[in-house]
């Protein structure tokens, strides 16, 4: 007979034996106690859709996203390129924000979730400070802002300018997607379930 | 109350409920390797996207600036990647990168040029760029060109926008100002441009390439002339006033359609005097002196310019000037081989005791000169190309005073119409006059219709009342007897329906080419028989009095034209004979109530 809190609400549980099949669940807020197979497979999931945000996350930002054509001037940026623009035209404190919330933020992020999930290369001692920094970089990581923005061009300098979507778009779109979607599969348990497990 | 002990807690038991197999691993790395292709192919896309990068050389990058583009016909095809000096300074290497669905334009002969602001007398162009972009414009070379990504811009845009052209070289001695992209022009049209401008080597002359684009590559044959078209005011012409505010063009006269082709030329320094018009007759006139004769010198007919002096020279021996003219077809049956040639130029002055004359024909040939001529009033055989006429300083008096009458356009009638062939007839009777019996006759024309009748002025067919015995009428070499109520009387005019006259071998005048509305006066055309040219009467000398059209000056026209079938220009029908009365020369026109 072993003691657990349900990490959802709280309450102190007797967890009896469960075989295969079976699973514990709390009695107040039916909230299943996990086991380490349930946290691998979050972890595991979390995994897979980091790994797809990641590899989309480069062509998102290198290849050119809209193209703006105002007489006769054709202008072709990417994300990147967009934001060094921002430091070239002396937006420093702008270029700044976005370089920082919308380049480097998502990305750290997506790096530190593949981290815990898979790749466990940091000492067990550091995934605490890990997970805590990767829920801040989750909070100020922006990237679907950055999409809204597109949007609001869009609708605000369509009939004024000629204006095309690159072909990073279909590639940002979906890591927004996936990197949300990886966000939500995270289940931070997962991370100590080995130590309980064991 | 006693305090729970620790070994009695009441913790619930967490309720074990059954769940499907929980698996381990999870499906989803499908959805990475999904992203993993997803982003290859957009990386891949974007790459693939880009045709060849082409490099550009120009003398001068015009603001050329990275991120501008290459379009062609209106639309971007490439993208200038970067703009930068070439290590000697001398020019400026633009790398363009194009767009892999206008690739092929990275081929040899393409011309790419900056588009920019060109404002200039001749053409406004580029003025899109004043507040867009400057953009790189591209004219793809031939077809079958190889591929090759080093290019030289050229300045300015080609005007014309057709791929398909030959290069020409023009060999001048004398620029005039031409420049790179002046037009060259035919009957009016651009057809070809000038490429560039050269001294070469020795200093001795100009070189112009010009490239001739669509149809035009035909005018590169042999016996083409080119020229500079340039403003040129002089009292016999005035031309190419278009090219003071238009810029220069180079224009020119194309050889003959069988000529071989050729792309070398030696160009001409002036205009060609007018090519020889289709059809015009050429002659050679001659004098002791030039006495005014100039090349492009008018030639004259009663002050009207009806062609012009080819060519002055003297001839082989010497002894003579030769000067070469034509005159224009239409006008060419004026000259006759019996016509005299006179210097027109200059001013005639004459001091004298009725005064002080002053005679000068136009302005032109007061300055330049001029040559007239005359044709008697009894015309000769009309000339022949190339036939040779004397030339006199001045004209005889008798010379200004002959009127000939002379079809002076080429008579054209419609439908391929014959002409009327009158038969001359003589009616002989016997009269008692004073108690003498007296032969009377009568001569004129009659026209056989094609219903048997003969047509001819009443006082032939009807000429008098009390003629004693028959009256005979001879008609190509047959006696009639004409018999009184054979005869129909219409006005001035008459019908005899003889009954024994053999119509064999003498053409009949069809009926249904008989017109009876003649109402206007028209141009017409006077008729006798097969021998004698017709003799034509504008419809300005003709007077409607009646029926009847009165000829206002009979100059030319004699009794001898009594009866002579008249037809009407306009339609070659037949619409009156010629009637002669006592000096005075008029039109019968036919009746309406005519039977047939």
């Amino acid at each position: 007979m072993k003691l657990q809190a349900c990490h959802c609400c709280g309450q102190i549980h007797e967890l009896p034996e469960v075989s295969a099949g079976e699973s514990a669940i709390c009695t107040r807020c039916q909230s299943v106690f996990s086991d380490g197979s349930q946290g691998r497979r979050a972890a595991s999931r979390t995994a897979a859709l980091a790994a797809a945000a990641f590899v989309l996350y480069w062509p998102a930002v290198l290849l050119p996203i809209v193209e703006i054509e105002r007489l006769g001037h054709r202008h072709a940026a990417s994300l990147l390129i967009g934001t060094f623009d921002l430091f070239r035209h002396g937006s420093w404190f702008v270029g700044v924000v976005v370089l920082v919330f919308s380049i480097v933020f998502p990305v750290m992020k997506l790096v530190l979730l593949l981290e815990l999930c898979l790749l466990n290369l940091l000492h067990r001692r550091h995934r605490a400070s890990t997970y805590r920094l990767t829920e801040q970089l989750g909070r100020w990581s922006m990237l679907d802002v950055l999409l809204l923005a597109l949007l609001v061009m869009l609708v605000k300098l369509g009939s004024l300018v000629e204006f095309h979507f690159g072909p990073a778009v279909i590639a940002f779109v979906a890591c927004v997607a996936l990197s949300m979607s990886a966000s939500f599969c995270f289940d931070p348990h997962a991370i100590w379930d080995e130590e309980v497990s064991a | 109350m006693n305090t729970p002990s620790p070994s009695h807690v009441p913790f619930p038991t967490a309720v074990v409920v059954s769940t499907r197999t929980a698996r381990s691993t999870t499906r989803l790395w499908w959805v990475t390797l999904a992203a993993v292709f997803g982003a290859i192919a957009l990386i891949a896309m974007s790459l693939k996207s880009h045709g060849p990068t082409v490099v550009i050389r120009f003398a001068e990058g015009h603001g050329l600036k990275t991120g501008d583009v290459l379009r062609f016909r209106g639309i971007a095809i490439g993208e200038v990647t970067e703009v930068v000096l070439t290590p000697d300074l001398g020019r400026v290497a633009v790398k363009v990168q194009l767009e892999l669905k206008a690739a092929h334009v990275a081929r040899r002969g393409s011309q790419f040029w900056i588009e920019r602001p060109r404002v200039s007398l001749s053409r406004v162009s580029g003025l899109e760029t004043v507040v867009g972009a400057k953009f790189l414009s591209v004219m793809p070379g031939p077809g079958d060109g190889l591929t090759t990504t080093e290019f030289e811009g050229i300045e300015s845009p080609p005007t014309l926008s057709e791929p398909e052209s030959i290069e020409i070289t023009i060999r001048y001695h004398e620029g005039h100002g031409l420049q790179v992209g002046d037009p060259l022009r035919h009957r009016g049209i651009a057809v070809g441009e000038v490429t560039s401008v050269d001294l070469n080597r020795d200093l001795s002359a100009v070189t112009v390439r010009v490239r001739l684009v669509g149809e035009a590559h035909h005018l590169a044959r042999e016996g083409s002339q080119f020229w500079v078209e340039r403003p040129r005011v002089s009292v016999a012409e005035v031309r190419g006033l278009d090219t003071l505010v238009g810029g220069r063009y180079l224009a020119v006269s194309p050889g003959p359609d069988d000529a071989k082709p050729r792309t070398e030329f030696d160009g001409l320094e002036v205009a060609p005097v007018s090519e020889v018009p289709v059809g015009a007759l050429e002659i050679v006139l001659h004098a002791s002196q030039r006495w005014g004769v100039d090349r492009g010198v008018p030639v004259t007919y009663r002050g009207l310019r009806v062609g012009q002096v080819l060519s002055v020279g003297l001839s082989s021996d010497g002894t003579s000037l030769e000067a070469r003219a034509f005159v224009e077809s239409r006008y060419r049956s004026l000259v006759r081989q019996n016509s005299v040639f006179w210097s027109a130029s200059g001013v005639d002055v004459s001091v004298g005791f009725s005064g002080f004359q002053f005679t000068a024909d136009t302005l032109s040939s007061i300055a330049q000169g001029g040559v007239a001529f005359a044709t008697p009033a009894e015309p000769g055989p009309v000339a022949n190309t190339g036939q040779r006429f004397l030339y006199a300083k001045s004209p005889q008096e008798e010379w200004l005073t002959w009127q000939p009458r002379i079809a002076a356009t080429d008579i054209v009638l419609p439908n391929d119409a014959q002409l009327p062939v009158p038969h001359r007839a003589v009616a002989r009777w016997e009269e008692r006059s004073f108690g003498f019996r007296r032969n009377r006759e009568r001569t004129g024309w009659l026209l056989l219709l094609s219903n048997g009748q003969l047509l001819g002025p009443a006082d032939v067919l009807l000429p008098t009342e009390n003629a004693l015995g028959p009256i005979l009428l001879e008609i190509a070499g047959q006696e009639l007897v004409l018999v009184a109520d054979r005869v129909k009387r219409l006005g001035s005019l008459a019908t005899f329906r003889p009954t024994d006259f053999q119509a064999d071998g003498v053409s009949a005048w069809k009926i249904t080419s008989v017109r009876h509305d003649g109402d206007e006066p028209e141009d017409c055309l006077v008729v006798t028989d097969s021998q004698t040219t017709p003799i034509p009467i504008a419809a300005s000398s003709l007077q409607a009095r009646g029926p009847m059209w009165d000829v206002r000056s009979a100059t030319g026209l004699g009794v001898a034209n009594h009866g002579a079938a008249v037809i009407a220009m306009k339609d070659g029908r037949l619409i009156g004979l010629l009637l002669f009365d006592r000096g005075k020369a008029s039109i019968a026109t036919i009746p309406v109530n005519r039977e047939p």
